[in-house]
């Protein structure tokens, strides 16, 4: 078991994951923006809407978590349409928010979900017209009007995952299918669970368990969702995002996870068969990311002709291949099916992930009452 | 005159510097400090005093009192290493001395977020060290929990701060007149006793310069409490952080920037003072 480590592909994403912490050079730009622009206001008259064509406009500014899209369907699109592909990676959702509402010029990029609705609402974004796009058809009907963007008008799906739980069958027994599993396994495997270290997340999952309201805006539910996570802090080995490592190195036995890292985790490791994830009975939080164009984009043109490229069945296949999520079209999600085939549990389905629960980043005062309890749970 | 210009001229670029990459960003924080948020958390100038406040909260107590143990025993730790080992090098080194000296530089060569990294692949459950303790016949698995404890964090913390202490007293030991030792043992001295009252005190300025090198930057540190912390290591630097990059609330972080700033500033006047007092002894 000592030697399998070594064999840990570290990827860039679950690294810089970790390591986003030092992401401080997105925190100037932002507060560049904050102290300059200002125009790109929440409040700001709409203008008149002008789609743009997909008509090749010039080379590519990519901007996406790195290793999340196939390189060779980049290389492909490249070829087939002679332009460049400029890659740009992010580390995390602030990050990127930072640098799209500073105004950066990028072509296309990969805002999850809820980071859609506050991009929209801060005018940073071009509308998309459909008919631009050859491979719409293969967009799932419930996605041509998804809750986080009214009649798609911003952005075309991209990834869907799930939350749940991930934990080594040949290490530990008795779970249940309850988000309470970390309770009850807590004192038995002290030092060996982890929570994921990000707010939404954490504090949702004990607001559900306590039968509330994934995204409570209300002090009391929050205040008792924080004791109960106090009641195990003691057992558990930390809070953390980094489940990929945590699991591959062995640190973890038990794991909060994402379904698309759990994938990551079978495909390192040399005993992919002890490995299983469960979601949990009382509410699975589900979400996805999304292709969207900057309204600062030079090449939306070029950005379009990309989008439609990735829908392209072929496409989508070869890239479900590459990174182990479901990508949202009809052939991108059946492709899953036949990846994760010997990992039923990985199984995900469309209808899993539209009624799935969704996450809404907390604004203005929830943020600070949000924030405030999710202090208690670190610094109590 | 035209030589008092040349030297005005000289220090303008390193004036500009400070102003443009520590003055005005400084200025920017304040104001945001003071400010509030958009709805998309976006920092908006005003007068929020009450920023400062939340600062204050008992709830941070825990925080900053660990914060600030685990930078005195990074600091005493990083005394009771490094001393030993820039003594070896300053006494003993001979020709070696700077090639010593490059060693204990060249791994700050590689970046510290890789470093702080190898330490996970190090000391992990299933790591080398528990691999080797395994081999050796003892059991548990792991043996020993490393990782996600105080321990790791202060030993992250020692192993990053490290070069920090030895320099400044490798530099003061090198100053020093080596015959004051010997002095001191024709005097009679013990050992320890010379050690005691001629190189200790003639290398105090490098220890305390050494302890404010390392005692600081610890005090904010949060990238090795993120990493090889647990969910008892929880420092001032990452619940500042996580204000920023966590999605948190920008004004509120600002606050204790400038609050943990104020109250380093303290500790580095005394280190100014304390270190200008000696010279003006001696001269």
């Amino acid at each position: 078991m000592a030697s399998e480590i070594w064999k840990a592909d570290f990827n860039r994403r679950e690294f810089l994951r970790g390591g986003a912490a030092l992401g401080l050079g997105g925190t100037a730009l932002w507060l560049a923006a904050a102290c300059g622009g200002g125009t790109a206001g929440a409040g700001s008259t709409p203008t008149p809407i002008n789609y743009p064509k997909a008509v090749i406009d010039g080379d590519l500014e990519y901007f996406n978590w790195s290793e999340y899209l196939d390189p060779d369907t980049i290389k492909g699109f490249e070829k087939q349409y002679g332009v460049k592909v400029h890659q740009t990676n992010f580390d995390n959702m602030q990050g990127m928010m930072a640098k799209i509402n500073a105004g950066v010029p990028y072509d296309v990029t990969f805002p999850t979900m809820d980071f859609v609705d506050q991009l929209v609402k801060a005018n940073v974004l071009l509308p998309i017209d459909h008919t631009q796009l050859v491979n719409w058809g293969e967009v799932p009907s419930y996605f041509n009007d998804p809750w986080y963007d009214p009649k798609a008008l911003y952005s075309v799906p991209y990834a869907l995952w799930t939350t749940g739980i991930c934990w080594r069958t040949d290490k530990v027994q008795g779970l249940t299918g309850s988000w309470s599993d970390f309770w009850t396994l807590a004192p038995n495997y002290n030092g060996k669970i982890f929570l994921l270290d990000d707010f939404q997340e954490t504090l949702g999952m004990s607001l559900l368990r306590n039968k509330k309201d994934i995204n409570s805006g209300s002090r009391s539910d929050l205040d008792s969702a924080v004791a109960e996570i106090l009641k195990i802090k003691s057992n558990l080995r930390g809070f953390s995002t980094d489940d990929i490592t945590n699991l591959v190195s062995g640190s973890a036995w038990v794991h909060h996870a994402w379904s698309g890292d759990v994938y990551q985790v079978i495909n390192q490791v040399n005993n992919p068969e002890v490995f299983k994830y469960e979601v949990a009975s009382e509410g699975v939080p589900t979400g996805n990311d999304t292709f969207v164009i900057p309204k600062n984009a030079q090449h939306p043109g070029t950005a379009l002709k990309f989008i439609d490229w990735m829908l392209a069945p072929e496409h989508a296949t070869a890239n479900v291949n590459y990174f182990g999520y479901p990508q949202v079209t009809t052939t991108g999600i059946a492709a899953y099916q036949k990846l994760v085939a010997q990992y039923p549990f990985l199984s995900l389905t469309l209808d899993q992930a539209i009624h799935g629960l969704r996450e809404i980043v907390p604004t203005g005062a929830k943020l600070q009452l949000w924030d405030s309890e999710w202090t208690k749970v670190k610094a109590g | 005159m035209t030589a008092n210009r040349l030297w005005r001229l000289l220090l303008a670029p390193g004036a500009l510097w400070l102003l443009v990459l520590f003055v005005a960003p400084f200025g920017v924080v304040i104001a945001v400090s003071l400010g509030t948020t958009d709805i998309l958390g976006r920092p908006v100038f005003g007068w929020y005093p009450e920023n400062y406040q939340q600062v204050f909260d008992p709830l941070f107590v825990p925080v900053i009192v660990r914060s600030a143990a685990f930078a005195v025993a990074t600091t005493v730790l990083c005394l009771v290493i490094g001393y030993p080992v820039a003594y070896m090098i300053a006494r003993y080194g001979g020709r070696f001395r700077n090639l010593l000296i490059v060693l204990i530089i060249l791994p700050w060569f590689a970046d510290y977020l890789v470093r702080i990294y190898a330490w996970v692949v190090i000391l992990g459950d299933e790591g080398v060290v528990n691999g080797l303790l395994q081999a050796l016949g003892f059991h548990g698995s792991p043996p020993v929990i490393f990782l996600n404890t105080p321990f790791a964090v202060v030993g992250g913390l020692v192993y990053d701060y490290l070069p920090f202490m030895i320099l400044p007293i490798y530099a003061a030991l090198e100053r020093m007149n080596p015959s004051l030792i010997e002095a001191g043992k024709d005097l009679y001295g013990t050992p320890l006793q010379t050690f005691l009252h001629v190189t200790w005190p003639a290398t105090i300025q490098g220890v305390v310069a050494g302890a404010v090198l390392v005692g600081l930057p610890a005090v904010g540190d949060f990238a090795t409490a993120q990493i090889l912390g647990g969910p008892n290591t929880y420092m001032v630097g990452n619940l500042i952080q996580e204000q920023f990059t966590g999605g948190g609330y920008w004004p509120f972080g600002a606050a204790l920037s400038i609050v943990l700033m104020v109250l380093l500033s303290f500790l580095m006047i005394f280190y100014l003072r304390s270190a200008s007092r000696p010279t003006e002894a001696m001269s």
